[in-house]
């Protein structure tokens, strides 16, 4: 009896296997690379020569991985190289704990995006290869490339990395929240200050919005506000700390202020979940990149995007981040011509159109900037103003992640609690200093 | 008499309490992966909703390479049971019965390595992997996994059950050591085995560090890997990640609900890790 | 086949000979996989490694003496003695007082049993998301219940002095039906006739479970308190998956702190080894503590 039992279960249990591995390997195609199912047909297609298959990491996660997709799958049907793409995606955070042991045990990708901010660690362990010779590359313009994007790819007067896209932040406002407050619906704040008053004033504890909030884990609205003072992290060299300086103290003032005095919003919030509020309309104004629109849209909240507040009209300043193609140093050389074809594809005026209209990313090569549909589009065009002034902060610091994670986050977190600010600036001046070391 | 009325009513209602804040967070799951996206983010926050889609069952094949991780958990998980289901074995039966030089040495061995977590030695490990050029394979999850102290305790102390002798009469017969253990001793251990396999299967099944830390491309994650990476990021669609979560539990859930004698019995003789 | 060859195979045939060869491949795997890399943690503790090989040093031992002043290090111990102190004592007593209600075979019982051992067959991946998006602070279904019923709703995981309660609490929630499951397996092995006695002598049944049922399982309770405490001394997965090691790296565990010193910029694997080698050393001092500890009431008791 009980043999028969277990039979039953033993049976049960191998055909749900059998149809688990069914469902995988019938779907094997689709997974293998994300996005090209097409692959095979394609194959079958371009007969002749043979086929240079590429395996490609990236953080795109969000709505604009989807059109990064299609863009590769598009690449893979129309080349006449013969070259197909596999595409990997994980989280930028990831993406940083998983490329490194892939390079050094031979297991990494052909070529991979990576953050402006990510690159210099890598440089410094010699684990990516020099790029300068894609400017010889068949059709490739290095003109065209907005100086300031190159800038970012580039160490030691090598380049590593050539653009992909370029991002600052912006502020999305609640129309229909700021309405609520009395308000009005078109005018978002333009200053830190008109942010500041604004922010108590949109809150509504009973319904539960928030006006405005500081996530712990992205700095960059914090580096903003600094910046629009006059302060700064470190000086330029990166040999010492400024981070205890007048201006920063009042700056850090003012927000702690604004979340724990005035409780616009939480005190301790990540940035996802700043993004999942604004996104169920619980939020008035978030400061994020240009993929919050998305989200925004297809969660149907009436929003708009502006330039980042800054002090004045005058001197105005906002961060630049990029995200550029570079080649892990173990790939072999014979793929780099066929890599250069997709950077080359991709830095085209066709395709950087598409991104940047789509994906809502304000360009970076000239020929896309001074194309009438881009200049006509009222989001991007919003967006490329603000990248006129825009200018990386600690371009080709690798310790960035270590001071972000390590210094600022637990810098953030105490004072959104109430600690005293002077003490903090203090402690975090030691800790940059001892970093730097 | 009262008071053991009032005792057993009590008891009702507490144990009916703790049943309802299991369940519920299940059926939350469930009921948000079949939402629409903008159901799930939203405010106020419902239960249900006044649309239903599979959407999410169906993009969850694309927005995160689910079955991708379902096919490496299965490869991974299954093949550890198999492969140290046999070694365990084969090491736990000589351990009963048979009385070699060293025996007790290599025993004590064996249990001191099962005072070893794994987060101890993970780095190292790591490194191990990594210039063995097992890193991001399925062999390089497997093999460290082949062989584990606590199965082979817990063959060990069921072998010691079997009717001396049982093997004179079969060497008797002329079966070689070999057959005697996949003839006769194998045969009779199948329930020990069995909860064996499951306690293996389910430890595994469920493990996030190890397969975090030994692989690196998306193809080659586990669903707990993979689905850890996908939390607390810029993630812009909650729903192929309930409907993901969902697929991630419903395999052990259906083993369980058909051999939950099995899963208990492994609980019972080792005390999960938590 | 010749004469050699025969004399092996006849060699390798008698028991005591086969056994090594049966233990052979376990005892291999366990060597490579297990207690060289263990033997390694100890040594790679005593260099400076980085993640891309680069740079290796000898640093004698000035990993050791770094952690000894590393505030955060001493933060994550502190962190998980925390979680440990308040996860084993409560999940150990639910299980408890659970598997006493539902001693009895009957059939809401047996249900109960089965739904409560549920969520232990579940990935804390998976649990770790579900609680997430339950309880977050903002648009969590349960903050805003809370808020319905008129109490400002705690921001749970986010919050410094709640997040590792938080953790703790719904580690109890995923892992009770595992002591359950062992204490009800002791509590049935009880013989009736002490139950039996006691009634007839006159004892409330509060006096049975104190002075019949708990010396009688001290054995598996023994087991299921040390087999809790090393584990939850090993916490990673939910605090990976819930908060990351935050607030303020309120909920930074040690392996957390190995994790993010070997595997995060700047990906320093001696270090983390070091770590790693003085954490094996207080598991191991605590546990014995512990083990002994316990021996020693249970041979009071008996």
């Amino acid at each position: 009896m009980r043999n028969n039992r277990i039979k039953k279960v033993l049976v049960g249990m191998a055909a749900a296997g059998l149809m688990i591995t069914a469902m995988a390997c019938g779907n094997s195609n689709l997974n293998n690379n994300n996005n090209v199912g097409n692959n095979s047909n394609n194959n079958a297609v371009n007969i002749e020569g043979e086929i240079t298959t590429l395996t490609f990491w990236n953080g795109f996660t969000a709505a604009d991985g989807e059109i990064l997709k299609d863009i590769v799958d598009q690449f893979n049907k129309t080349n006449d190289k013969n070259i197909v793409i596999e595409m990997d995606v994980m989280p930028w955070a990831n993406f940083n704990e998983m490329l490194p042991p892939a390079i050094t045990s031979g297991t990494a990708p052909d070529f991979a995006l990576m953050m402006s901010t990510d690159l210099a660690q890598y440089v410094e362990n010699g684990a990516l290869k020099a790029m300068d010779d894609f400017w010889d590359y068949e059709g490739v313009d290095k003109t065209d490339f907005v100086e300031t994007s190159l800038k970012m790819g580039s160490l030691n007067d090598v380049q590593y990395s050539i653009p992909q896209q370029v991002q600052s932040f912006y502020l999305y406002w609640n129309k229909d929240l700021f309405e609520a407050a009395g308000l009005d619906p078109d005018i978002p704040p333009i200053t830190w200050d008109e942010l500041a008053a604004m922010a108590p004033k949109v809150e509504d504890r009973e319904n539960n919005v928030a006006g405005f909030v500081l996530p712990n884990n992205n700095h960059n609205i914090l580096y903003s506000w600094m910046r629009a003072y006059g302060g700064d992290l470190m000086n330029r060299d990166f040999t010492e700390s400024v981070i205890n300086s007048k201006e920063n103290i009042a700056v850090l003032t003012t927000i702690q202020n604004l979340i724990v005095n005035e409780l616009s919003g939480p005190k301790i919030i990540s940035g996802p979940e700043m993004n999942n509020m604004m996104n169920a309309g619980q939020l008035g104004m978030a400061i994020q990149g240009p993929f919050l629109a998305a989200g925004l849209e297809t969660n149907e909240i009436n929003f708009g995007v502006t330039t980042i507040p800054q002090m004045n009209m005058t001197e105005k300043s906002a961060i630049l981040e990029g995200v550029g193609f570079v080649i892990p140093s173990g790939t072999e050389e014979s793929k780099v011509d066929a890599i250069y074809e997709f950077v080359s594809y991709w830095n085209s005026r066709e395709i950087g159109k598409r991104w940047s209209v789509e994906a809502g990313f304000p360009p970076y090569l000239k020929s896309v900037a001074a194309d009438s549909d881009v200049i006509n589009n009222p989001v991007v065009s919003e967006l490329i103003e603000q990248i006129n002034f825009a200018e990386p902060i600690m371009p080709v610091f690798s310790k960035r992640r270590a001071l972000d994670s390590d210094i600022i986050t637990p810098m953030v977190e105490q004072m959104l609690q109430g600690s005293s600010v002077p003490e903090l600036l203090k402690t975090a001046d030691e800790q940059i200093n001892s970093l730097l070391k | 008499m009262k008071t053991s009325m009032i005792r057993e009513v009590l008891s009702k209602i507490f144990l009916i309490f703790l049943l309802l804040i299991i369940i519920f967070p299940f059926f939350w799951l469930l009921v948000s992966s079949f939402k629409n996206e903008k159901d799930i983010i939203t405010y106020p926050p419902a239960i249900l909703a006044l649309t239903y889609t599979f959407d999410n069952y169906v993009k969850v094949r694309t927005t995160i390479p689910l079955m991708a991780y379902l096919k490496n958990t299965v490869i991974f998980a299954g093949g550890v049971v198999l492969t140290s289901s046999l070694i365990n074995s084969l090491a736990a039966y000589a351990f009963a019965r048979i009385k070699f030089k060293g025996r007790n040495i290599f025993f004590f061995f064996v249990l001191l390595t099962m005072m070893m977590p794994f987060q101890i030695f993970m780095i190292p490990l790591f490194m191990q992997m990594n210039k063995l050029n097992l890193l991001d394979t399925y062999a390089g999850l497997i093999l460290p996994r082949m062989a584990s102290a606590s199965g082979i305790f817990l063959m060990r102390s069921f072998f010691v059950t079997l009717p001396k002798d049982l093997e004179e009469s079969a060497r008797i017969d002329g079966l070689n050591e070999l057959q005697i253990f996949s003839k006769i001793m194998l045969p009779l251990c199948k329930p020990a085995i069995l909860t064996m396999s499951i306690l293996t299967l389910m430890t595994n099944w469920k493990d996030l560090l190890y397969p975090l830390l030994l692989t690196n491309s998306t193809n080659m994650r586990t669903l707990a890997a993979g689905l850890a990476l996908l939390v607390g990021q810029n993630i812009f669609a909650y729903g192929p990640v309930m409907a993901g979560t969902i697929i991630s539990i419903l395999p052990l859930i259906i083993l369980y609900a058909f051999m939950q004698k099995y899963f208990v019995q492994g609980a019972i003789m080792s005390g999960l890790k938590e | 086949m010749s004469d050699k060859i025969k004399a092996i195979v006849r060699f390798w045939n008698k028991p005591q000979h086969a056994a090594y060869l049966f233990i052979l491949p376990a005892i291999l795997v366990l060597s490579i996989f297990t207690v060289i890399p263990l033997i390694g943690t100890f040594i790679i503790g005593f260099f400076n490694i980085n993640i891309f090989f680069t740079n290796t040093s000898f640093a004698g031992v000035a990993n050791f003496m770094r952690l000894i002043q590393d505030s955060r290090a001493i933060n994550a111990l502190g962190n998980t003695l925390y979680f440990t102190l308040l996860q084993t004592p409560v999940q150990v007593g639910v299980g408890l007082v659970v598997s006493v209600l539902i001693s009895k075979s009957t059939i809401f019982n047996k249900f109960c049993r089965a739904v409560f051992f549920i969520p232990v067959v579940c990935s804390l991946t998976a649990i770790g998301i579900i609680w997430s998006v339950l309880l977050d602070g903002n648009i969590g279904i349960i903050s805003y219940y809370l808020l319905r019923l008129g109490v400002q709703s705690p921001t749970f995981f986010r919050d410094p002095a709640l997040a590792m309660p938080t953790v703790a609490v719904m580690t109890v929630w995923a892992n009770f039906g595992v002591t359950m499951t062992i204490l009800l397996a002791a509590i049935q092995g009880v013989s009736l006739s002490l139950y039996e006695a006691a009634e007839m002598d006159g004892a409330s049944k509060m006096r049975q479970f104190f002075h019949i049922t708990i010396p009688q399982i001290f054995p598996a309770l023994g087991y299921c308190l040390l087999t809790n405490f090393i584990g939850s001394m090993q916490v990673f997965d939910q605090v990976y998956v819930t908060t990351g090691g935050g607030p303020n790296f309120k909920t930074e565990t040690i392996v957390q702190y190995i994790y993010s010193r070997g595997f995060t910029s700047p990906f320093e694997l001696g270090y983390a080894s070091a770590i790693s080698a003085v954490f094996f050393a207080i598991i191991a001092f605590l546990s014995l503590l512990l083990n002994v500890y316990m021996s020693r009431k249970e041979a009071g008791l008996s």
